[in-house]
């Protein structure tokens, strides 16, 4: 009895992250008609981008059996950055000096993953940590407003009709799909995660795998960063606070299996897309945000027991 | 012969994988006190029937009895709480414990009485025959008392049953002696002993009755006494032919090797010719059971110099490869399988580059790459697209050598390339490795197959138990039998 709803469970696990955003969807527009016009579709649209270039980072280490838990120190370290410079120098090379920091702190978790074998919690969760003190130190521990006319624009401008945030995660999301399912760094990733040894004995650079998969990790955190920047337009150390939960909450419920070699970039999206949706619909029903972080908990826990299921099925 | 309540009784089974039908419809009589042998080609459903009667797999139709009650379990677990234990080829040993330390507490709770576990330790292994020092630890031991523990290990649950799957692969002839003899005290104190192998000679040898399956239908259960060995092997073959090429004048060297040893002249040396296919056999004392691992750059006890073309390979085992020198890991699951990707994905894992155009792949070259391998390794499977989890163990076997072979190597290294794999496949295996030889690549292969290591080998290098000397053989001499014989006194 219970082997067979096991079954059934997990065979149609993939329709489950749809009919989830379905039934929300349904149910939100029943109880509330503000949530389907299109001016709150735009914003759930908006919301949802930066978690989406954030969750598409996260899910490359994931996919090579890892993770980044730095995100929230990358973000915070490329806003201060960016701010800095952009007054300095202008918005253009103060956004280069943001995914600098970017690529840089991404290196470094690659390096302490590929070459040193250090586990990516640990070695992650530690160059996080000195990135938020150093981004504190720097900004001395308070945001950063004196930023050059425009910097807003980035996150609140539109290009035809599109919300700039919005376009650019869908960038994202087409070059991350086209490198993971169309090319051989992506077959790498794959192959790595799935099985290390076997990809060390079938030939496969793994070292260099890891190092470019956290390095991609990093510039990408970054380039949310930079449009996270614009929306609270100013440099911000501490905005990136929650990005890595979330972001793991995304890519998690999107379908990648933690345990590596399997999910995809477009279910990486509709798992940011439906944490997005779910946000705005419990703050429409005046639903607090205390209560909107037990939802997103057990969202997790759900999505990460059906994998555990669908692995042992 | 049998009595249907003092064993299992197994009435018409069936288990189907999606469209797959691995067992349809098997009848079968596993006796108490007696050792039965599932015999078969890969994919026979021999695996599939083991794993059914140890509660990791549950059929759609058909019963099973245990001791003339219904039995029908639906997790290993549950088959252990009523005696039925299953012993797998990755054996569930942890090399950082002693051997005591694996064996059952006799009491619930969580104290542990470390005298009586002892006690009960050494009881097992006593009254299998076996003398291994209880306080060994698993990292020492070698592969036959490995598996000694773990039959002695079911014993000490009181098990009615073991099903034991390969229990004498990559062993010596005194190895299986050993083996099979714990096998044979534990049946004779009332045990049901089900072994599943492709060893079919000790099987014969050694077992009480035969049931031979193929493709899911069970073939027949006989005596094993009244089963003559060469019918066996037509049986399980499906088409017999000797391999060609063995009198083929080799090439230049191709690859040469030191290994450094206490010997006078401090070093044992061999060479690989372009177009040949080497053995390597030696003594189970030998260090040299590496020797392949080393040479790909793959960290192990024992040093070993190589070279490639008269070119010193340096490096990790990436480099390696990148050189050409390809090795093929005898650690099955560990070191071969993307357990969650397709056939194809598993075929290509070691020519991606070469599949694709300026880092962008070519699905089509792809698919025509997967294509020509499965046909030419004749892989069982009904789709590229089907996980390779669902294929049995010779059907994965046969994908890792194509994706090796896939890749083009100039040295290909096997590591016990016939462990678990059926007669059928093991010439096919051998005909490939013949055919990429003749295309003037060379292939050394590892193994203690040793009718397999005579048939397709071109010489065969034999190390001592100390790795003191080593010597070239001509195979073409000798029976398996007889170089087993000679390994074994080389000292």
């Amino acid at each position: 009895m219970l082997t067979s709803a096991l079954k059934i469970v997990t065979r149609y696990s993939s329709m489950f992250l749809p009919a989830a955003a379905l039934l929300t969807v349904a149910v939100l527009a029943l109880f509330q008609p503000r949530f389907l016009t299109a001016e709150n579709l735009i914003n759930v649209l908006r919301q949802s981008a930066f978690l989406a270039i954030f969750a598409l980072a996260q899910m490359i280490p994931v996919l090579t059996r890892g993770l980044d838990l730095s995100q929230g120190g990358i973000v915070g370290a490329s806003s201060v950055v960016f701010a800095l410079a952009a007054s300095g120098l202008g918005i253009p090379a103060g956004g280069f000096f943001g995914l600098l920091v970017g690529a840089t702190s991404g290196l470094l978790n690659g390096y302490m993953v590929a070459i040193l074998r250090v586990s990516p919690f640990v070695a992650t969760l530690g160059v996080g940590s000195i990135l938020q003190g150093l981004a504190l130190i720097v900004s001395n521990g308070q945001p950063i407003f004196d930023v050059p006319s425009g910097f807003a624009a980035l996150a609140w401008g539109q290009v035809a009709g599109v919300p700039l945030p919005a376009g650019v995660a869908i960038a994202v999301l087409v070059l991350v799909h086209i490198v993971l399912t169309r090319t051989v760094p992506g077959r790498f990733v794959y192959a790595v995660g799935s099985n290390e040894a076997a990809a060390v004995l079938s030939g496969i650079p793994t070292r260099w795998v890891l190092l470019g998969a956290y390095t991609c990790s990093g510039i990408l955190t970054a380039l949310g960063a930079l449009l996270l920047s614009a929306r609270v337009n100013s440099g911000h150390p501490t905005v990136g606070a929650d990005t890595a939960l979330q972001a793991i909450a995304a890519v998690v419920i999107g379908g990648v299996s933690l345990f590596g070699g399997r999910g995809s970039a477009i279910g990486v999206m509709l798992g940011a897309l439906f944490l997005g949706l779910l946000g705005n619909a419990l703050n429409l029903l005046n639903v607090s945000s205390y209560v909107q972080q037990i939802v997103i908990g057990g969202a997790i826990i759900v999505a990460v027991a059906l994998d555990r299921l669908r692995i042992r099925a | 012969m049998s009595h249907g309540s003092d064993g299992i009784v197994i009435r018409t089974l069936t288990k189907r994988y999606g469209d797959f039908i691995a067992l349809a419809g098997v009848t079968a009589d596993l006796p108490a006190g007696r050792i039965t042998a599932v015999l078969g080609p890969n994919g026979a459903g021999k695996s599939t029937l083991l794993k059914v009667i140890g509660g990791s797999l549950r059929a759609e139709s058909g019963e099973m009895c245990l001791l003339g009650h219904p039995y029908r379990p639906s997790t290993p677990a549950e088959a252990m709480r009523v005696g039925v234990v299953s012993i797998h080829q990755d054996l569930s040993l942890i090399d950082d414990w002693q051997v005591w330390e694996h064996f059952p507490k006799d009491h619930p709770g969580i104290t542990i009485d470390q005298r009586a576990q002892r006690r009960r330790a050494a009881d097992a292994l006593a009254a299998l025959g076996s003398g291994i020092n209880v306080d060994a630890s698993v990292r020492n031991l070698a592969a036959s008392d490995r598996q000694l523990v773990e039959i002695a290990k079911a014993f000490a649950r009181n098990a009615k049953a073991l099903l034991v799957d390969e229990p004498t692969a990559g062993l010596d002839l005194d190895a299986r002696d050993r083996v099979f003899a714990a096998l044979r005290a534990a049946a004779d104190q009332g045990c049901i002993v089900v072994i599943v192998t492709h060893d079919l000679r000790s099987a014969l040898k050694y077992s009480d009755s035969v049931v031979l399956l193929r493709d899911g239908v069970l073939a027949f259960q006989r005596a094993a006494e009244n089963v003559p060995l060469d019918s066996v092997i037509g049986q399980v073959s499906h088409d017999l032919h000797p391999s060609a090429g063995h009198d083929a004048s080799f090439g230049h060297v191709i690859l040469a090797a030191a290994i450094k040893a206490e010997a006078e002249n401090g070093f044992l040396r061999f060479e690989v010719r372009a177009g040949s296919i080497v053995g390597i056999a030696s003594h189970p004392l030998s260090r040299t059971h590496d020797l392949l691992r080393a040479i790909a750059g793959l960290p192990t006890q024992i040093e070993v110099s190589a070279s490639l073309t008269g070119r010193q390979l340096t490096g990790g085992s990436a480099q390696r490869f990148r050189a050409g020198v390809v090795y093929v890991s005898r650690e099955r699951s560990h070191e071969w399988i993307f357990p969650e990707h397709t056939v194809e994905r598993n075929l290509n894992a070691a020519s991606f580059p070469r599949l694709s155009w300026a880092g962008l792949m070519d699905t089509a070259k792809e698919r025509e790459n997967a294509e020509n391998l499965r046909r030419g390794m004749g892989i069982v499977t009904t789709s590229l697209d089907q996980p390779i989890a669902d294929l049995s163990g010779g059907n994965r076997q046969k994908c890792v050598i194509g994706r090796a072979l896939s890749s083009r190597p100039a040295v290909l290294l096997l590591d016990e390339p016939f462990s678990g794999v059926d007669v059928t496949t093991r010439l096919r295996i051998g005909d490939i490795l013949r055919k990429a030889a003749l295309g003037g690549s060379a292939a050394v292969i590892f193994s203690r197959e040793f009718d397999d290591v005579v048939r397709l080998c071109d010489e065969v290098v034999v190390f001592g138990s100390n790795d003191q000397k080593c010597t070239r053989v001509n195979p073409s001499d000798l029976t398996g039998d007889q170089l087993e014989a000679f390994t074994l006194q080389y000292h």
